[in-house]
């Protein structure tokens, strides 16, 4: 009885503790998440490696354009191509169902993401923590090394910005220039678009502070960062663009009310000028060693990195999925892609240098293919071509042909960029690396510029007869008028640079794109004479295209004006 | 199924008719007097338990024992029909994968966490391995004023389970014991080797290829005459059985002493899987199989006459096993993928068929080793409750922890084996290509999950019962901790909390409940808020003027408001702060060599809080004539500070990624009512019909969403997770006729495809054209229906379970044709063809994966409405001689039937569980014994 008793006082005491404790106990520091899983601001930007790795993620915001838009090149929203797969969302441009509501080629968010990034890695770079080499008297050469290189970091992320903008204003035209990174509280009503002058003089002001800084090359462990010729050339594409018609000619707007935000002023002469001047800077500077490389083909293979043409690039890990995508129907795993257009296939001249429509051509309508420019067969797989183990059979009844579900619908296939040596069904892979700036493209800036405001320079046809020579192809007549030789500084571009993300650009500057983007994409039917094997080739027409004025710029986003009413809407949309 | 036509009015008039509230369960036969809705019945609601008629705010509630009759591994699925109010939503029907979505009142929020809260014996806890035998109550607390003690963690509505406890009195021994089967309610009907072989080279034609399959092939298909080169293969006759059997045994006793009172239980359940049974059959293979052993303690012992200590200790261990793979879903798969003619199970050889594409279900099942896992669960409690009635008559102060533990682990054994793939080399004899290779099993046991709960509390109570004036009053204290794998930070709640109620001569009641909680998922100084709910009652039935009447025996009137909140905001925590994360990459240098992105995440809002649920509630309860139920509830919920990314107000030339803030906003309304009547005669012949609905709507009133070219594109205006489809036409009937009609964008149509309608009439259909069409998988309205008599000895028991304004969608191989290399069903054979274009139900053939017909359409969506018969027994007591004679106090045997017929509109599955492991129909017989 009393060892009850004594229980029971026990337990009352107990219980006395437990209530009290449970009184004393509602204070917040339960609540207190006592460790802290996720790296704070501080922690972030005085870190090496962090600092490092968040320049990584503005590189990261450069787009390859093997898959541009849904899967699709833009060579497949231009006239080079057509792209195979129905659901992909390019066929909206060419359908011309595309506005300001829903933009396949939707870069806006993601271009000012880059930026962003850029902006918030400027302003913080500086913060790293080096003391641990700066304090460290043996450590004094890496500290000065470090520092250096944090400085070169910091120019590397400026002119990744200038590129971001770059992009933006060829789409856009004038757009909002945002060189800090704001807060989610300010009033967005109040932000304008900047004027295209400003923008682009924002761009070129911009790559010749970043030309300042950046080194002319990279160490070998670095290469592939951005250089000196990649600011240079960034100007010049950007001094050529601002040049062209497009940005000259506000009347194509039917009377906008802010010709400001899609036109330069000044004097057109002066703008040729610059850009011509801005393209010889880079062909002048003579210790970057950018050279043509030898042969056409090989810039655009595997082992492209060294080719001292490409001025900065795009790297990509392994992988077969742009062959995949673009390998005809008939081999396994191939999707048929991107297939290039008769419009683009007629325009290669013969081997001599004439238009296949020039009654002296050796071109052979019944042997379409042979005694061409080299650079079509380096670009565009034929009927009967071989490719990767056998002859490709486009023609109807054939096994990469028609009626095929997804066969070719242009007769014809991609071989710019696909590695034919690829084994899909294997999984073999290789590096992809997507040129952004070559130096043949500077010739073709040169020579453009030059032949505007110095019509006759010889320069002119030098450089374009470069390129043609390195191609295989012979120089240009003698004795062009200014137009002739506009004509053929045009087709060069077309020819050289196709499937390399120009075309779509440069029909839209030089303001012929109401007519070329506006034609039919026309492809031919492939016939085979089960007598003698022979074929018989019928152009016909695959798609036709729509492009309306307001198409020359992207329209801005709804979404944007919608909240930041002061964002004035590019004209006719 | 049968596919039986239902109206729509013939629920609207089920609906109009009846309706009602706290149904009450069933003990082990029918009793029906026990079955109305009695004011005096205690209701088991937030931290406490209170007489039903002081109850002002919004519960339903069912008792344990209703819930047996529904066979189900898993808890949650039979409370299906009980509780209105309550949407269950199936996910499976496979053991151990078959845990139900859960819902009170619909759908309230967009935000990540929409489900119940459950609460077993005051603590937050899982529900799924519960059995019904153990339980004594399932409260449903519905509206915001019922669950606002239960702070940011009630919006969603909260189930409140109590189990059962011992009584004074002699020790009652209750055996009960079920065996039976199940089988599978419908299987996709896939075609045999001739069929799928004609209608592969039909889809082949379609899309310009040449036939694939010769007349000879053809003719060896229909013969069966070449059973190895033209195989004729069923993979879910050959995989699965008819019948499984299932059993389930409860032992549990009963009482208490002077100082003392107990209630034990013991129960095991068993569930084979479909697959045959394969263990003996190789060393590398196991049944398919899931057992469940219960075990609960629940002890109250009266320390002192005034301090009472109560134990609960439940204990689960369940293991299942499953060859193959952990669930079988890959196996389902795989057995509708797998054409019936691509090889013989066997080859001439007797080495397993197989082909590079497809490995051999049978031989997965046989040949790849098997999978185990085993749970155990623990759910603990000490409570001490001590009467502070010396300090003031009426007070006492309760203190209990919490400790729940749900640990699951995982073995694994896998190997892989050889398959052959054979062909004919014409020369009389046959070519074997190995695929695969053989291996020895490997064993994995790291795998586990876990889930734990540890929980405080403290309460002061206080109940007055002088005359009129009636006050219970009860303040507290808790702490609540839930941790979950890989959560390195556990779900902290802690709080103040009470409630007052008052009463007036049984008349007028009043009752005001509150928790001011915190939880750590927010920013200092933003972790805690007050959550409040009033409510307020009155009995007319005891105002004099009623008090004579025969008619109402008793009749109420309610209504409250209240705010409760819901801070489970998704898988990321601390939205409140700022993350880095990884985001792209750069590659560099000579060997091009990788450097990972590092940036800013989604921006913080420092802001964060939770959801907060404002609801409103007025209920009517009657009881006429003492035989007649009826119970109303009406509500009107509204949901703010739902978590939305505000992409109607920062553009995204800002550059961040935006940040979620609290500006999403949901409302939703509905009712449940009920009716029940109930024969009050003593006779030999009693019995009661109960029929409940309830209806809940929801609609997106703000969720900041970009903005759209034409109005029908908002979600906002729309029920949660809306479906937007196409909306489907018909099919193309010729060439002119595809000419003549808006570009469908997805491919190159043909006729037979389908046709889809060009919404905002830009002459395109895409993916602009997606329009809100049908009801979410979750229904709007369900209804119940109960039944039961008793005729002398023998009593029959039904309940029938029905949902409407739910839609499903039809998706995967069960149902497209020849997609993915896969097969096709029996649907297919009404498939378009010139011939048949005016009865066709299925579009024309396609070899290829096909881009226009499964876009997203009306055309696969179906009515998802049904009603089932969730259960029905009968049963007889044994004659009391007999009973004497074998020494028992109470017998009584029965058999049982579940989900015994479907009457639903989808036609060619089951209109909860579309695809995968089956729902199951059982049929069982079993014995219940009291001693």
């Amino acid at each position: 009885m009393f060892k009850y008793q004594r229980m029971k006082r026990q337990i009352i005491r107990f219980l006395n503790i437990v209530l009290l404790l449970s009184l004393l106990a509602g204070c917040e520091e339960y609540l207190d998440p006592q460790v802290i899983t996720y790296e704070t601001y501080d922690q972030v930007t005085t870190s090496y490696n962090y600092t490092k790795q968040r320049l990584s993620s503005v590189y990261s915001e450069i787009q390859p354009g093997f898959v541009r838009v849904g899967g699709a090149m833009l060579a497949s929203a231009s006239d080079e191509a057509e792209h195979t797969l129905e659901t992909s969302a390019i066929h909206q441009f060419n359908i011309g169902s595309w506005n300001a509501y829903s933009n396949p080629d939707n870069v806006w968010a993601q271009y000012y993401r880059g930026i962003y990034k850029a902006n918030q890695f400027m302003v913080s770079a500086d913060s790293v923590d080096l003391d641990r080499y700066k304090l460290d008297p043996a450590e004094q050469e890496t500290y000065e090394n470090r520092l250096e290189e944090i400085e070169g970091w910091k120019y590397e992320a400026r002119f990744l910005r200038a590129l971001f903008y770059f992009e933006l204003v060829k789409r856009y035209g004038g757009v909002p220039i945002i060189d800090s990174a704001g807060s989610i509280d300010q009033d967005f009503s109040l932000v304008r678009r900047n004027t295209m002058d400003e923008c682009v003089r924002f761009i070129a002001d911009e790559c010749d502070a970043c030309a300042i800084g950046l080194p002319i090359r990279h160490g070998l462990a670095e290469q592939g960062r951005a250089t000196r010729g990649a600011a240079l050339a960034l100007k010049s594409r950007m001094l050529l663009y601002a040049a062209s018609d497009l940005f000259n000619t506000p009347s194509w707007s039917s009377g906008y009310s802010n010709p400001e935000l899609i036109s330069l002023s000044g004097d057109r002469q002066a703008h040729w000028q610059e850009a011509a001047d801005a393209a010889k800077a880079v062909i002048d500077l003579a210790a970057a060693g950018y050279k043509l490389s030898s042969n056409y083909r090989d810039l655009f293979g595997p082992a492209n990195t060294r080719e001292s043409e490409i001025i900065f690039s795009h790297r990509a890990g392994n992988s077969n999925n742009f062959e995949q995508a673009n390998f005809p129907i008939g081999y396994k795993l191939g999707n048929s892609g991107t297939t290039p257009s008769q419009n683009l296939v007629e325009a290669y001249e013969d081997r001599f240098g004439l238009p296949i429509t020039d009654p002296g051509t050796v071109y052979d309508p019944e042997d379409p293919y042979s005694n061409r420019d080299p650079r079509l067969r380096a670009t565009i797989v034929t009927n009967n071509s071989m490719f990767y183990n056998r002859p490709v059979e486009s023609f109807i009844g054939g096994l990469d042909g028609p009626p095929i579900a997804q066969a070719t619908r242009t007769g014809y296939y991609l071989n710019k960029y696909v590695n034919q040596g690829l084994d899909l069904e294997t999984g073999q892979t290789s590096v992809h690396n997507w040129i952004i700036l070559r130096f043949a493209e500077i010739y073709l800036n040169y020579a453009e510029a030059l032949n505007e405001y110095d019509p006759g320079n010889s320069d002119i046809a030098r450089y374009i007869n470069e390129i043609r020579d390195r191609a295989g192809m012979p120089d240009l007549p003698g004795g062009l008028s200014q137009d002739e030789m506009r004509e053929r500084i045009r087709h060069e571009r077309r020819i050289e640079l196709a499937f390399e993300e120009h075309r779509i650009w440069d029909v839209r500057r030089w303001m012929i794109a109401q007519d070329v983007l506006s034609s039919p994409l026309e492809g031919v039917q492939i016939t085979r004479n089960p007598a003698d094997s022979t074929f018989t080739y019928q152009k016909i027409i695959v798609e036709n295209r729509v492009f309306r004025p307001a198409m020359y710029l992207y329209p801005i986003p709804q979404s944007e004006i919608a909240i930041a009413s002061g964002l004035i809407q590019n004209p006719l949309w | 199924m049968k596919h039986i036509t239902i109206h729509k009015n013939f629920f609207l008039i089920c609906f109009c008719v009846c309706v009602f509230e706290g149904t009450r369960g069933q003990s082990t036969n029918v009793d029906t007097l026990n079955y109305l809705n009695q004011p005096d019945n205690i209701e088991n609601i937030a931290y406490t338990s209170q007489a039903s008629w002081l109850v002002t705010d919004a519960v339903s509630s069912v008792e344990g024992a209703a819930l047996g009759k529904t066979f189900s591994s898993n808890f949650g699925n039979s409370l299906f029909g009980w509780l209105p109010g309550l949407t269950v939503v199936k996910r499976g029907s496979e053991p151990g994968y078959d845990s139900p979505r859960l819902y009170a009142r619909g759908i309230g929020t967009f935000g990540d966490n929409k489900e119940i809260l459950v609460i077993v014996d005051g603590f937050e806890s899982k529900f799924e391995q519960l059995i019904p035998e153990e339980v004594e109550s399932v409260t449903l607390l519905k509206d915001a004023a019922s669950a606002s003690m239960y702070g940011g963690r009630g919006a969603n509505g909260v189930l409140v389970i109590t189990t059962r406890r011992g009584s004074e009195g002699p020790m009652q021994i209750n055996f009960s014991g079920q065996v039976g089967v199940q089988s599978a309610v419908s299987l996709p009907d896939f075609l045999d080797s001739y069929d799928y072989a004609t209608l592969y080279n039909e889809a082949l034609n379609n899309d310009g290829f040449p036939d694939l399959y010769t007349e000879s092939d053809l003719e060896a298909y229909r013969t069966g005459g070449s059973p190895f080169l033209h195989p004729d293969v069923d993979w879910y006759d050959q995989v699965l059985r008819e019948y499984a059997p299932f059993s389930r045994y409860n032992l549990s006793f009963k009482g208490g002493v002077e100082k003392a009172r107990y209630y034990v239980t013991l129960n095991t359940l068993s569930r084979d899987g479909l697959y045959k049974k394969t263990a003996d059959l190789t060393d590398y293979s196991t049944n398919s199989k899931y057992t469940q052993h219960n075990i609960r303690t629940n002890v109250d012992i009266d320390v002192t006459n005034s301090l009472t200590a109560s134990v609960n200790l439940g204990m689960i261990v369940s293991d299942k096993s499953n060859p193959a793979a952990y669930n079988t879903a890959p196996m389902f798969d795989r057995m509708s993928s797998v054409p019936p003619n691509a090889f013989p199970i066997f080859n001439p050889n007797n080495t397993y068929g197989g082909n590079a594409l497809y490995t051999n279900p049978w031989g997965d099942i046989l040949e790849t080793g098997f999978f185990t896992s085993n749970q155990r669960y623990v759910q603990s409690s000490l409570r001490l409750t001590q009467k502070l009635d010396g300090l003031l008559q009426g007070l006492s102060a309760t203190t209990a922890i919490s400790f729940n533990n749900d640990f699951k682990t995982y073995s694994i054994k896998q190997r892989s084996y050889v398959r052959n793939s054979i062909s004919d080399t014409g020369t009389e004899s046959i070519a074997y290509v190995e695929h695969g290779t053989e291996t020895s099993l490997v064993a994995s046991e790291g795998d586990f999950e876990q889930w734990r709960n540890m929980a405080f509390e403290a309460f002061l109570n206080y109940n007055l019962n002088s005359g009129s004036n009636q006050l219970h009053a009860t303040l507290g204290y808790n702490l609540d901790q839930v941790s979950a794998l890989g959560e390195g930070i556990p779900y902290t709640h802690l709080g103040l909390l009470g409630r007052f109620t008052y009463a007036y001569n049984k008349k007028y009641i009043g009752e005001f409940a509150f928790a001011y909680s915190g939880a750590n998922g927010f920013a200092p100084g933003k972790r805690f808020g007050l959550f409040p709910g009033v409510s307020l009652g009155w009995i007319i039935s005891n105002e004099e003027f009623l008090q004579q009447s025969n008619v109402f025996s008793f009749l109420k009137i309610s209504g409250s408001y209240g705010i409760a909140g819901n801070d489970y905001l998704g898988e990321q925590r601390f939205l409140y702060a700022q993350y880095y994360d990884y985001e792209g990459n750069f590659r560099y240098g000579l060997d091009n060599s990788i450097v990972h992105g590092y940036a800013e995440a989604q921006l913080a809002n420092p802001d964060l809080t939770w959801e907060k649920e404002k609801e409103m509630n007025i209920g009517f309860d009657a009881v006429i004539a003492k035989k007649l139920s009826i119970s109303i509830d009406l509500f009107q919920q509204n949901r703010i500070d739902i978590l939305a990314t505000p992409n109607n107000s920062v553009p995204r030339f800002l550059g961040a990624t935006l940040p979620k803030l609290n500006v999403g906003e949901v409302t939703n309304r509905g009712v449940e009512a009920t009716v029940g009547y109930a024969s009050q005669n003593a006779g030999s012949f009693q019995y009661f019909v109960n029929l409940s609905g309830w209806y809940a709507g929801n609609k997106i009133v703000f969720m900041s969403e970009t903005p759209q070219q034409d109005e029908y594109m908002y979600r906002t205006g729309q029920p949660v997770n809306q479906p937007f489809l196409l909306v489907d036409l018909g099919f193309f009937q010729d060439q002119p006729d595809i000419d003549d009609s808006p570009e469908q964008v997805f491919a190159e149509v043909q006729p037979g495809d389908l046709k889809y309608e060009d919404k905002n009439d830009d002459g395109f259909v895409d993916q602009k054209d997606l329009y809100p069409s049908g009801y979410t998988d979750v229904p709007e309205m369900t209804f119940s229906f109960n039944t039961g008599l008793n005729y002398k000895s023998i009593y029959v028991d039904m309940l029938f379970v029905g949902v409407t304004n739910r839609s499903v969608y039809l998706t995967g191989k069960d149902f497209y044709a020849f997609q993915q290399d896969a097969k096709v069903t029996s649907w297919a054979l009404e498939r378009w063809t010139p011939a048949t274009a005016n009865s066709a139900n299925y579009p024309r053939l396609s070899s290829l994966n096909s881009q226009n017909n499964f876009q997203p359409s009306t055309f696969w969506q179906r009515d998802g409405s049904f009603v089932k018969l969730q259960y029905a027994e009968v049963g007889i007591q044994l004659p009391k001689r007999m009973n004497e004679k074998l020494k028992l106090a109470e017998s009584s045997i029965f058999i049982n039937g579940t989900n015994l017929f479907s009457i639903d509109k989808v036609d060619v599955a089951d209109p909860e569980i579309l695809s995968g492991y089956p729902a199951v129909r059982t049929y069982s017989i079993g014995a219940k014994i009291q001693f």
